[in-house]
């Protein structure tokens, strides 16, 4: 009988810094089976990464099966397991499971124009978005991307932002809460840069991750810019244990984050809005 | 299948009999309390039990269990199962515990399935005991859709006869089972008659959402301690954590019991915590329970009207009385809405 | 003379006249016994009551009227027995209640029938109170140690650590001893603190162990003898037996009972010079 718990092996071929306190994870898999089960994941899906002895947590997968045979994880250290990931050396054993949950439909957006827009560590599950809409440029519309941080060292993906912005029919902006001696950009909360842009909700979709106090701040303001429940999507992260539907913890209503997300549409989880 | 009479000692005896084979779970008396335990004897089985503290769910579903061992070098790991699914029988398993599996299953049976509830699931005899008085005041089985003489999920079910009882498999593993017991054959066929239970409304998964923000759940998390008993002695309350223990070169992942009424629960690693009340937390327990779980699985409740929570919760957060606050306050919401 | 009809004025008078927000009582529960209520309204406070039913410590609903981010909580009424109001006071010592924020309405206690902690306690009369309501009845002599307590002393060692061990083994971990307790408050407990973890999610014998024993040192000098940890504990387990002795082993050491004012430390968390010089 398959055990969903059992992880698949794997060895962390990379591990650098991505901001402060966050760090880049490209975890190599040893099993044949695990490569397979993740020859294909999109954009949106997440797994569990196992520092062993420690325990496991769930990441974004925060590349794309095209860009990256590895499997790139963003992980911030903010309790036990990730401050153990963040002291693993290259070379090291890890485990992972998944790949996990839904995925963005990028197959309905098509034709559509997009709006992305990430704050902090919940940019790293958008990456996989925006790469995607790249690599398949011609079948979206104009491509709008936000980026924000609460100070300009806690930005991901940093070195990324001249492709995004060169790319063909996009934009790319990006704020900070508080800037420091070297930022020259915006300063100010995400919802002001999105009220400057003011993207139109003429045949968009717009795309939001972050803390959840972000993600309240930005729908809010994208249904007063006339975006309607169903065009607005996010992904959801919540604490949880076994990312099969079973541990009860990552409910949002009736929903489990784990397996009927982590993407959701406003409209999914509007009565719930409060709940997570 | 034929059933039979089997006299007090007649029944110990069978009981002996199945330890030769089995680990043999059944209700044991200890002070004021009851308790479903393992036992070594025939003789320290409660023969007048009425509801054990604890329900069966630990002997599927442990507090605590290795979901595997982990053995790791400078570069490698091996991961290993333990050994799951030694045959055992619980014995004298009321209707509602019996029924509480079918949820359970539901759960962990579900694709993908959990590999260490289906091996105990599969090497387990249940043999019932029906329940021809109401064994306990608050006790609601019929709310929720089940029957005191109910054989839902059971091998072999027992009637209390006397100081005896009567005997009856309803599964091919039970008449196995069954086959050692002495006992007389009963001329004329018992027919149990279920006793009266009172009821209470069990609201629609509708007439839940009508009332999701109501300062009812406020309210009642003002009084409520923030404890795990209603949870943890809970027949379907199933959520766990997962985590490692050890050191060095040997570590064991663990799989544990968790609850959603307590603040440890849902608060995240960055502080931020989805339901930072303990209204909040006992609303997600009912809710839970009446409207997630059903809406997921086909309409099957999360409850089986044991009334384990009912009696043990210490500040008399009393399920028949929210079920009919739930109903009446929809009903309200409901008239005020269409004027 | 009936202490339910004062209540019910007095907690009617005090929400009228703006005096506090909330009054922390008992009220009639569902099924012959009493639950806490935290009134808010005249309505709401004609539905208290008291009686030798009324086993809840309610100082422990204080605990949610604490200063949140700088704003000052609401002024709440509560009703409290002679141990209640000595957790009223140790909350007063360590900064967790501000006294003048609550008005206590102490009440004569005749102990509550049935329960444990009752059984050899002579406070008949709350130590802090703002009204007295009833009429103490006489204090019975003091009778010694409890029996469970005398037992317990007279086992061996061996014995001592097979009767936790049994009692230990069938601990859920449900908490609820630690819920109830007005002393237990800290926001993460060391049980459940996992970044770091100080032990592991595994509710089994050792792990249990280790929570109680850390439990029952925490409240050394602290506890306050109400004895809701072992009314509340769903599995038997006398938690309350180990709670006494440690008050008991601090009443002989130090002369000293938690709460019985809001002023004087317990002895472990005080430390003077002396202390170090030996007699």
């Amino acid at each position: 009988m398959n055990n969903p718990f059992l992880p698949y092996t794997g060895t962390l071929v990379e591990i650098r810094d991505l901001a402060e306190g966050i760090k880049l994870l490209r975890v190599h898999l040893e099993d044949e089976a695990g490569r397979a089960a993740f020859s294909d994941y999109k954009p949106g899906q997440f797994a569990f990464v196992s520092a062993f002895g420690v325990g496991e947590v769930p990441f974004g997968l925060a590349g794309t099966p095209s860009r990256s045979p590895e499997l790139e994880f963003a992980v911030a250290r903010v309790g036990t397991v990730t401050s153990a990931l963040h002291g693993l050396e290259e070379g090291a054993p890890v485990g992972v499971r998944g790949p996990m949950g839904n995925w963005f439909p990028m197959d309905d957006f098509r034709g559509r124009n997009l709006v992305v827009i990430g704050g902090g560590i919940g940019f790293a599950p958008l990456r996989p978005v925006i790469q995607y809409v790249l690599d398949h440029r011609a079948d979206y519309g104009h491509l709008t991307i936000l980026a924000a941080a609460r100070a300009p060292n806690l930005l991901v993906f940093r070195e990324e932002y001249e492709e995004w912005a060169a790319a063909p029919d996009a934009e790319f902006h990006v704020t900070v809460d508080v800037g420091d001696e070297t930022w020259t950009g915006n300063v100010g909360l995400v919802t002001e840069l999105q009220a400057k842009v003011s993207p139109s909700p003429e045949n968009a979709i717009a795309i939001t991750c972050g803390p959840p106090i972000m993600i309240k701040f930005v729908t809010q303001l994208l249904q007063k810019q006339g975006f309607a429940p169903e065009q607005i999507y996010t992904t959801l992260e919540m604490k949880m244990k076994c990312g099969l539907g079973k541990c009860g913890r990552c409910n949002v209503g009736e929903r489990y984050v784990c397996i009927d997300g982590p993407v959701f549409s406003h409209a999914q989880i509007l009565r719930f809005i409060d709940t997570f | 299948m034929p059933q039979r009479r089997l006299s007090k000692e007649e029944f110990l005896a069978w009981v002996g009999h199945m330890l030769r084979e089995n680990r043999v779970i059944a209700p044991i008396r200890s002070g004021e309390r009851t308790f479903l335990q393992e036992i070594g004897v025939p003789s320290e089985v409660d023969l007048e039990v009425g509801r054990p503290t604890n329900s069966l769910k630990e002997f599927f579903f442990p507090a605590t269990e290795t979901l595997f061992h982990i053995r790791r070098g400078k570069k490698a790991v091996r991961m290993e199962l333990p050994e799951v699914g030694r045959p055992q029988v619980l014995l004298l398993v009321r209707p509602c515990d019996a029924a509480a599996l079918t949820s359970m299953d539901a759960l962990f049976l579900g694709e993908p399935a959990d590999f260490y509830w289906s091996e105990r699931r599969k090497n387990t005899a249940i043999v019932g005991l029906a329940c021809l008085t109401v064994p306990t005041p608050e006790c609601f089985c019929t709310t929720v859709g089940g029957s005191p003489i109910g054989t839902e999920n059971m091998d072999i079910v027992l009637y209390r006869d006397g100081a005896g009882y009567i005997a009856e498999s309803l599964t091919e593993r039970g008449e196995t089972l069954l086959t050692p017991a002495s006992g007389s054959a009963l001329e004329e066929a018992f027919v149990p008659r279920a006793p009266e239970l009172p009821t209470f409304p069990c609201p629609s998964m509708e007439e839940w959402l009508r009332i999701f923000n109501d300062d009812y759940w406020m309210r009642l998390g003002e009084r409520c301690l923030g404890c795990k008993i209603c949870t943890y002695n809970c027949p379907t309350c199933y959520c766990f954590d997962i985590r490692d223990r050890g050191i060095g070169g040997y570590v064991e992942r663990l799989r544990a019991w968790d609850a959603c009424t307590s603040k440890h629960y849902s608060i995240e690693a960055s502080g931020h915590d989805p339901r930072p009340t303990r209204g909040a937390r006992l609303r997600n327990r009912f809710y839970h329970k009446y409207y997630y779980f059903p809406w997921r699985y086909n309409g099957t409740l999360l409850c089986s009207g044991c009334g384990r929570c009912v009696a043990q919760c210490p500040v008399n957060i009393d399920l028949t009385e929210i079920l009919e606050e739930v109903a009446v306050r929809s009903q309200e919401r409901e008239e005020a809405k269409q004027g | 003379m009936n202490v339910t009809d004062d209540l019910r004025r007095i907690a009617r008078e005090l929400l009228e006249s703006g005096r506090v927000a909330r009054v922390i009582g008992y009220e009639e529960g569902r099924r012959g016994q009493v639950r806490p209520l935290v009134a808010r309204t005249v309505e709401e406070a004609g539905r208290l009551l008291f009686d030798e039913r009324c086993a809840h410590n309610l100082a422990l609903y204080l605990l949610d009227f604490k200063p949140q981010g700088g704003e000052e909580p609401p002024a709440v009424a509560v009703v409290l027995k002679p141990c209640d109001a000595r957790a009223l006071n140790v909350l007063v010592l360590e900064n967790q209640v501000r006294r003048e924020r609550v008005y206590a309405i102490g009440v004569a206690c005749p102990g509550i029938p049935g329960k444990q902690a009752c059984a050899t306690c002579t406070d008949r009369v709350p130590p802090t109170f703002d009204i007295l309501l009833g009429t103490p009845s006489e204090a019975p002599a003091a009778s010694g140690l409890p029996d469970d307590l005398a037992r317990l002393l007279a086992l061996s060692p061996e014995e001592r650590r097979r009767f936790w061990a049994e009692h230990f083994r069938r601990c859920i971990r449900c908490y609820a001893c630690r819920q109830v307790c007005p002393m237990c408050y800290c926001e993460v407990c060391i049980a459940e603190k996992l970044d770091p973890p100080w032990e592991s999610i595994a509710i089994a014998p050792s792990e249990n162990e280790f929570y109680h024993v850390l439990r029952a040192y925490h409240l050394i000098g602290r506890c306050i003898e109400c004895g809701e940890c072992e009314r509340v504990c769903p599995m038997g387990i006398p938690v309350f037996l180990y709670q006494r002795y440690m008050a008991e082993e601090v009443r002989k050491t130090f002369s000293f009972r938690a709460g019985m004012d809001a002023e004087t430390p317990a002895p472990f968390m005080t430390f003077r010079k002396e202390e170090l010089e030996k007699p």
